[in-house]
């Protein structure tokens, strides 16, 4: 038998795609916002190798308004799935069933699973499901796919259904699907007539649902089924006769009646519980707060900041026991350490250490010895020393760290002995030690922090704050020209920029998703995080502002970015309509709410080993060999290829403060995953000096720049804000439709990017008293030229109506 | 360069050339969310043809 | 009276909806049809848009929108 096909329709945030992963055990991405699914996707019904279950992006009718409403259209219309899965939300039952009675009239056989039982029950309210069965002719089944209760059923009583309609056909008897007829007695009556008029160029089964759609005058069904100028005329005129009679135009007497018969059908079938009624829910009390007019905006800063704080405060701590512990010399397990000869591991290594220091000093022949701090470069301790300290310092013996307590060899210190054990090279120890290893162990490192972030933004998603965003920044978007839904893509942003391009779609005008794609990448993401933490570390000591400082200029940048392109003629016009649910709040479940963090956690983990470890090897070659592949000690590193390539393209860099060869590797090799800057940093600073990889890529900045945390702002900056990473210009040009505009986006973005940094580093130098120079005077211009552009007398918008995707 | 260093070179060129290989067929990951599985039998190249779905 | 100049907590009922095209459609297909009674919720801090109650769900929409929505 052929395979069947089953589509899953329903409104948006209805829960189909709950549905579907647990029809299919299939991993799709969920959340809590009307528009998680953007295009449709198909699996296998679990044991049945010969159901194949297609997810549609929500819609609320079939009456194409955005992108993904088309696509969902355009399947169930014109690929005829076997039978269609109807998911309908039961807490949100009247506006549901509009749908439904709009999928009811394709003829295509149906089940409907009214979703979200467990909810309604617990609000105490009461469906007849019966009665919905008989009003619109087809099975009603309750289920619950969060708690994963009757989907199963539900599909198979699709399955079921579909396999009898298909035994009718091959047996010739098929039955014309019976339909549910909802319109008053005159509206019925044109519509008679339209369906007799068009037999034969529609499918039977679907003849009541085209002629609805041809009096409603749809232009795009009118546009497919090529009716004649004749035929038209005629229908027309029935049509007129309905609008006169009713005082209404044709759209609007279909709609209404549609919401009449099933308001009817609400007062039979729903009982809802008297006692609730006026009682403020939950998912109230948090709105009142949330949307308040005074606490909105500072509780979405508040926000953002204390996922910054997260990132760094606590999450600097974890990266460096992840980069220095787990994956480098090795880590003490807790509550196992004890001091030996009075002292703990640290005073004991720091005790060490000054002793060396005590022993280099006055081997050198001074007086005095000294220990830098490691963070700030700056002399943290100095003292006098004579011949009997050097002497009991010539006795000290460096700590074993096993004395100290149970003690956990890092991987790359096992790594390191191992090479040690098989008497490698010590060039080939080199490529593996500080090469690959370098590399991908710095990327690693911050995989803490990019969970604890991870996890931040999935809860945000589940729980329902995303509409709510959109809500309050409404307002604000419109400012500069975007509508509140735009603000969407960039917190789905903060997670990856791909998806953010995507979720683009939803927005209904091609003009303002454009604009949100090119905007939305200015929201630093998870792979960038690793940047951000990277320098906030080793330039600007863990301080917990950098970080939320990062969002806000990249929130600047979108709203003056807006503000600056709006003003141009390509994006001229007015925003988008905002008419958008605000679906209720739910407490995200653990298991949800981990399955997002890990599915994003495992993409980063896969890609520091698929990516950044052949990038890695790839540099570490470049840098270690000449022209005439002549191996090259760490010494001689200014003879290599890298060396070579990148000093053509530093001369570019020096006005912001990092043009040498190694700050060129980074930035370039960035492009390839954003995260690649910290590795390919670790390993062009291997010629440098210092004890630590941290100290090695401090003294390399200050070898570009005499202010070398300036230079390491201009580079974060740099990195953060000039086009995303490779995959995702991808999607910038796949989405956007044509690669003029690919170009555009991409131009946009590198002249944004390059402008703040040099901004940065020129003006911070003019700060510091550096006198005024040529480029003085570049960034001085540009940041000109960017005020012109934002602040210039735009055209007013007073139009009312403006085109949409769906309009031709 | 010793016979384990050969060793050593050889190993760390085999991964090289696996993880080039299996981007090369299955894509580049990356953060997305998607799945490469359901989007391959959507003929994706990459999970991220089909992330933010 | 338009659907824009309810207070926050007034309910009334949708007479007339004006204005033409997607916009409308959308609108109407979202629940907000003659003879729907409609509670305004809160306006957003800004001051736009509006969230509305339409048959027992939350519903966000412009003060431009609005206007074009004749309630009584």
């Amino acid at each position: 038998m052929a395979n069947i096909k089953i589509a899953l329709a329903g409104n948006p945030n209805s829960g189909k795609t709950t549905l579907f992963n647990a029809l299919t055990g299939s991993d799709q991405y969920v959340g809590n916002w009307p528009g998680v699914t953007v295009e449709k996707k198909d699996g296998v019904l679990k044991g049945r190798k010969d159901v194949v279950i297609q997810d549609l992006p929500g819609i609320y009718s079939l009456s194409p308004y955005s992108l993904e409403e088309k696509v969902s259209r355009k399947f169930l219309v014109e690929e005829n799935p076997d039978a269609i899965l109807n998911i309908v939300d039961g807490t949100n039952i009247e506006r549901n069933l509009y749908l439904s009675t709009q999928l009811a009239e394709l003829g295509i056989p149906m089940v409907m699973a009214v979703n979200m039982m467990d909810v309604v029950k617990r609000n105490g309210d009461k469906i007849d499901f019966g009665k919905i069965a008989k009003a619109l002719r087809c099975e009603v089944v309750g289920i619950s796919a969060l708690k994963n209760e009757g989907g199963l059923e539900a599909a198979e009583k699709t399955v079921d259904m579909a396999r009898s309609a298909e035994h009718d056909a091959e047996s010739g008897n098929r039955k014309v699907a019976e339909v549910p007829h909802v319109f008053s007695g005159s509206v019925e009556h044109a519509i008679a007539h339209i369906e007799e008029s068009i037999q034969g160029k529609v499918p039977k089964r679907a003849i009541r649902w085209y002629a609805i759609k041809i009096f409603e005058r749809d232009r795009d069904v009118i546009k497919d089924l090529d009716i004649g100028v004749g035929l038209m005329k005629h229908l027309e005129e029935h049509i007129r006769d309905c609008e006169k009679e009713l005082d209404d135009d044709a759209e609007s007497i279909i709609t209404n009646q549609r919401y009449d018969f099933i308001k009817s059908l609400m007062d039979k079938s729903l009982t809802k519980n008297e006692k609730r009624r006026n009682k403020a829910t939950l998912s109230d009390r948090i709105d009142k707060v949330v949307t308040n007019r005074w606490l909105a905006i500072p509780i979405f800063v508040l926000a953002i900041s204390l996922m910054g704080w997260l990132a760094v405060v606590p999450g600097g701590d974890v990266t460096d026991w992840a980069n220095d512990g787990f994956l480098g010399d090795g880590w003490h397990i807790p509550f196992t350490t004890h001091e030996v000869d009075g002292n703990d591991w640290e005073t004991a290594q720091a005790d060490f250490a000054k002793a060396e220091a005590t022993v280099a000093a006055w081997e050198a022949g001074e007086k005095k010895a000294s220990i830098e701090d490691e963070e700030t470069g700056e002399i943290a301790e100095e003292w006098d020393i004579d011949e009997a300290a050097y002497n009991a310092a010539k006795k000290a013996k460096e700590p074993d760290p096993r004395q100290f307590g149970v003690w956990v060899p890092g991987i790359g210190a096992m790594i390191g002995a191992g090479l040690e054990k098989l008497g490698v090279s010590e060039t080939v120890s080199s490529l593996v030690k500080d090469g690959a290893w370098g590399g991908v162990s710095t990327v690693l490192g911050f995989v803490p922090v990019i969970v604890l972030v991870f996890l931040f933004l999935a809860f945000l998603e589940d729980c329902g704050y995303m509409a709510r965003v959109a809500f309050v920044m409404d307002r604000i978007c419109r400012k500069f020209g975007l509508s509140g839904k735009s603000f969407i893509p960039m917190i789905v942003g903060m997670g990856c920029g791909v998806p953010a391009v995507m979720a683009a779609r939803t927005i209904e005008n091609k003009r303002d998703q454009r604009m949100t794609i090119i905007l939305s990448t200015f929201i630093p993401c998870g792979a960038k995080l690793a940047i951000i933490t990277m320098f906030s570390v080793l330039f600007f000591r863990s301080q917990w502002w950098v970080f939320p400082l990062m969002y806000f200029i990249g929130i600047a940048i979108i709203v003056f970015g807006g503000i600056a392109l709006k003003k141009s003629k390509a994006f001229a016009g007015e925003p988008a309509p905002f008419v958008m649910e605000l679906p209720a709040y739910h407490m995200p479940t653990l298991s949800g709410v981990w399955r997002h963090t890990w599915i994003r956690t495992k993409g980063y983990i896969l890609k520091a080993g698929l990516i950044i470890f052949p990038a890695c090897v790839f540099l570490w070659f470049v840098m270690h060999f000449n022209w005439s592949l002549t191996l090259l000690s760490d010494e001689q590193l200014d003879q290599s290829i890298l060396h070579d390539v990148g000093s053509w393209l530093a001369w570019l860099l020096k006005p912001l403060g990092f043009g040498s060869w190694q700050g060129a590797a980074a930035a370039v090799s960035a492009e390839i995953a954003k995260e690649q800057a910290t590795a390919t940093l670790k390993i062009v600073s291997i010629g440098m000096e210092g004890a630590t990889g941290g100290a090695r890529v401090q003294n390399l900045f200050a070898s570009m720049s005499d202010f070398p945390k300036l230079a390491a702002l201009s580079f974060m900056v740099f990195n953060l804000f000039i086009p995303p990473c490779m995959v995702a210009i991808a999607v910038t040009f796949r989405e956007m439709g044509s690669k003029a505009w690919g170009w555009i986006a991409v131009g946009f973005q590198l002249f944004v990017g390059y402008a703040i940094a040099m901004s940065i580093y020129q003006l911070g130098m003019l700060a510091m008293g550096c006198g005024f120079g040529f480029w003085t005077a570049a960034a001085i211009i540009v940041d000109l030229f960017c005020l012109w552009a934002v602040f210039r007398p735009g055209k007013k918008f007073k139009v009312v109506s403006c085109k949409l995707k769906g309009e031709s | 360069m010793n016979a384990s260093s050969y060793v050593v070179l050889a190993v760390v060129g085999i991964f090289f050339a696996l993880a080039l290989w299996r981007v090369a067929k299955k894509g580049a990951p990356c953060e997305c969310g998607g799945s490469r599985k359901a989007c391959s039998r959507k003929g994706g190249h990459s999970c991220c043809d089909c992330c933010g779905e | 009276m338009t659907l824009n100049e309810l207070k926050i907590g007034e309910t009334a009922k949708v007479v007339r909806l004006n204005g033409e095209g997607a916009v409308k459609r959308r609108i109407m297909d979202m629940g907000l049809t003659k003879g729907t009674e409609v509670t305004v919720r809160k306006v957003a801090p800004l001051g736009d848009p509006i969230e509305l109650t339409v048959r027992g769900y939350e519903l966000s929409i412009r003060k431009d929108e609005a206007a074009k929505v004749e309630v009584g």
